[in-house]
């Protein structure tokens, strides 16, 4: 089964890459470039929306290992959202969760609430 | 139902995999929600084979799948002519280590635990023999 990623703003705080397909061995090399793309540019927040992700293998929980430690290099993080069934059963037995305990949104209204969290505690244009 | 695949130490050669579950799940042997899952057990297994059980590195040698069904149960048994080689002994637990700061070795390993009601291994006549056993759910 192929991939396809769209990525695209997430407000001003980062990047949402949509997923949808499958996280294979096949496949996986085009979320890294991906991922290492985004973190050329510093991003500081980077979000995998799998809502429609039908599979995942361990080549895919590789290369999103990855991600989250080359975003950490420069104080970036990595959040899941909203994994299907089968999806976040592999993310359970590989124990890729627990992380933080926001690490993994379920919900739009979860996501939302984290994004406004983080534009509350950013400063402001000519604040310090 | 039984089939045997002749493959070759190739990631590409789990696209034949892939084929002979839909033929499986399209003879009705094999429910397709569990489908997926055994999809993943193959994946890890034969990705294992092809990255450790070989040192020269080659694509060519020989691995052979086997899927069965039976009333209740898939079983799965793949064979190589490597280096013996046993994922589970070799896996070491790195589950309890936070996520960004465990290697990427094996990481499979846990999955083909989880997804499998039974996991064996020999090593017979020079061959590292993988045996996995699924049960199915019945209808």
């Amino acid at each position: 089964m192929p991939l396809t990623l769209s990525t695209s703003p997430l407000k001003t705080l980062g990047h949402v890459i949509k997923l949808t397909g499958s996280l294979d061995t096949q496949t996986f090399a085009q979320l890294d470039t991906e991922l290492q793309r985004l973190d050329a540019t510093a991003a500081s927040l980077v979000v995998l929306d799998l809502k429609e992700l039908n599979y995942i293998s361990s080549a895919g929980i590789r290369v999103i290992q990855k991600g989250v430690r080359a975003l950490a290099k420069h104080g970036g993080i990595l959040k899941l959202f909203n994994p299907q069934p089968q999806v976040a059963k592999v993310f359970q037995v590989i124990k890729v969760l627990p992380m933080p305990i926001d690490q993994m949104f379920t919900s739009d209204d979860e996501l939302d609430a984290y994004l406004a969290g983080i534009q509350r505690n950013s400063p402001g244009p000519g604040k310090p | 139902m039984e089939q045997i695949l002749p493959l070759r130490s190739r990631l590409a050669d789990l696209a034949r995999v892939e084929a002979a579950l839909h033929a499986f799940v399209s003879a009705g042997v094999l429910p397709s929600a569990a489908a997926s899952e055994v999809q993943l057990v193959l994946e890890e297994a034969f990705t294992n084979i092809v990255k450790y059980a070989h040192p020269d590195g080659r694509d060519d040698h020989p691995v052979q799948v086997r899927l069965q069904a039976t009333p209740g149960w898939l079983e799965l048994e793949l064979v190589d002519d490597g280096i013996a080689f046993d994922p589970f002994a070799q896996a070491v637990d790195q589950l309890d280590r936070p996520f960004a700061e465990r290697s990427d070795g094996l990481m499979g390993v846990p999955l083909i635990k989880a997804l499998c009601d039974e996991h064996h291994y020999a090593r017979r006549d020079g061959h590292n023999h993988l045996r996995l056993r699924k049960r199915l759910a019945v209808r």
